[in-house]
């Protein structure tokens, strides 16, 4: 099994399938797009692993639903679930990647850079180019799509966007402990359900149950919509703040 | 104790918000009121106030400086910027 709607009634997947990408691509444009006015504004170059991982989230879920729409297409279904499975991993990568240059000092310290150091830059570039490299690998050394090997393809992907997933959480809970704001919470758990989605994906490749697959569309959802609405109430929020300013 | 290094953005806003601060008490603020809250050097703060001037952010007349809407629409825009990168944990 490649694409998890496919344990779905096929008489309801289809509607199932536009229903979650529909909901799931807008959220993730959503939160794509107020921080691309927020890197626009600034410039800071690591916020932009953020607009352009949550496009790249956003356009994943696109091409799964598009795979369950061809699925009696031996050449595009598999095809489409290659483009969805890098897509998806690149996604996570470049939103963890934005975590982990604003972590480091971005190699402005100018200090000479030590061979134990080269462990810490070559780790980013590993993590953004395993989601390309792996799969590419993988279709070029097999020219043909051969479906049990994507699915075991799949497994690793999640594993490694789980561990990227978890560098993201351990990222956004050590701002919240250093911020000491209660509220800061919402991030975390929002990249946790994320990572629910994947962990359940893993379960569903496992046991082809529709039950935990019901529940990664559900943990994605859910994780999206809380993303999108922090931030949307963030600058909301700051919007009424600054009215009331002005009018006091 | 050593001063964090700022970015050229926050030392806009940190202007800006000087300047309107100032300016609630009387029509223009007075630069070495702007220095004495932002904390920066007299030849520092009028590179600034030059560069904004060009941005449109500030303008000045006979030496005091007053804040345009631009100036206002870029402290809106800060403040949404800075809740948005704490509030994901940057």
């Amino acid at each position: 099994m490649l694409n998890p709607f496919v344990l779905v009634s096929p008489a309801v997947a289809p509607a199932l399938a536009v229903a979650i990408t529909a909901v799931s691509v807008s959220l993730s444009l959503m939160i794509s797009r107020y921080f691309f006015k927020s890197y626009r504004f600034s410039g800071f170059g690591y916020l932009l692993g953020l607009p352009v991982g949550f496009t790249f989230l956003g356009a994943s879920f696109m091409f799964e639903a598009a795979s369950l729409m061809y699925r009696s297409d031996p050449l595009l279904y598999p095809a489409f679930f290659w483009i969805q499975m890098s897509l998806q991993s690149e996604a996570f990568a470049l939103i963890a990647l934005s975590y982990y240059y604003k972590n480091s000092d971005g190699g402005q310290s100018g200090r000479s850079v030590r061979p134990r150091d080269a462990l810490v830059i070559m780790l980013p570039l590993a993590m953004v180019a395993i989601p390309f490299l792996v799969p590419t690998f993988s279709l070029a050394a097999e020219p043909y799509f051969n479906y049990s090997g994507l699915a075991d393809l799949s497994f690793y992907m999640r594993l490694f966007n789980m561990a990227v997933i978890g560098y993201i959480f351990k990222s956004t809970i050590a701002s919240l402990a250093k911020a000491a704001n209660i509220k800061l919470l919402y991030v975390p758990a929002a990249f946790a359900l994320l990572g629910l989605e994947q962990y359940s994906l893993m379960l569903a490749y496992f046991d082809n149950s529709i039950g935990a697959f019901i529940g990664s569309a559900a943990a994605r959802m859910a994780g999206l919509a809380l993303f999108a609405y922090i931030m949307h109430s963030v600058t909301s929020k700051r919007r009424m703040e600054i009215e009331a300013r002005k009018a006091a | 104790m050593r001063q964090e290094k700022r970015h050229k953005l926050q030392l806009f806003y940190e202007i800006l918000c000087a300047i309107e601060e100032d300016t609630m008490h009387n029509e223009v603020a007075k630069p070495t009121h702007v220095q004495h809250f932002t904390r920066l050097s007299y030849d520092k703060m009028m590179n600034h106030f030059d560069e904004m001037e060009k941005k449109g952010k500030i303008h000045r007349v006979s030496g005091l400086v007053a804040i345009t809407a631009k100036g206002k629409m870029f402290i809106e825009q800060y403040d949404q910027l800075i809740s948005l990168i704490e509030s994901a944990g940057l």
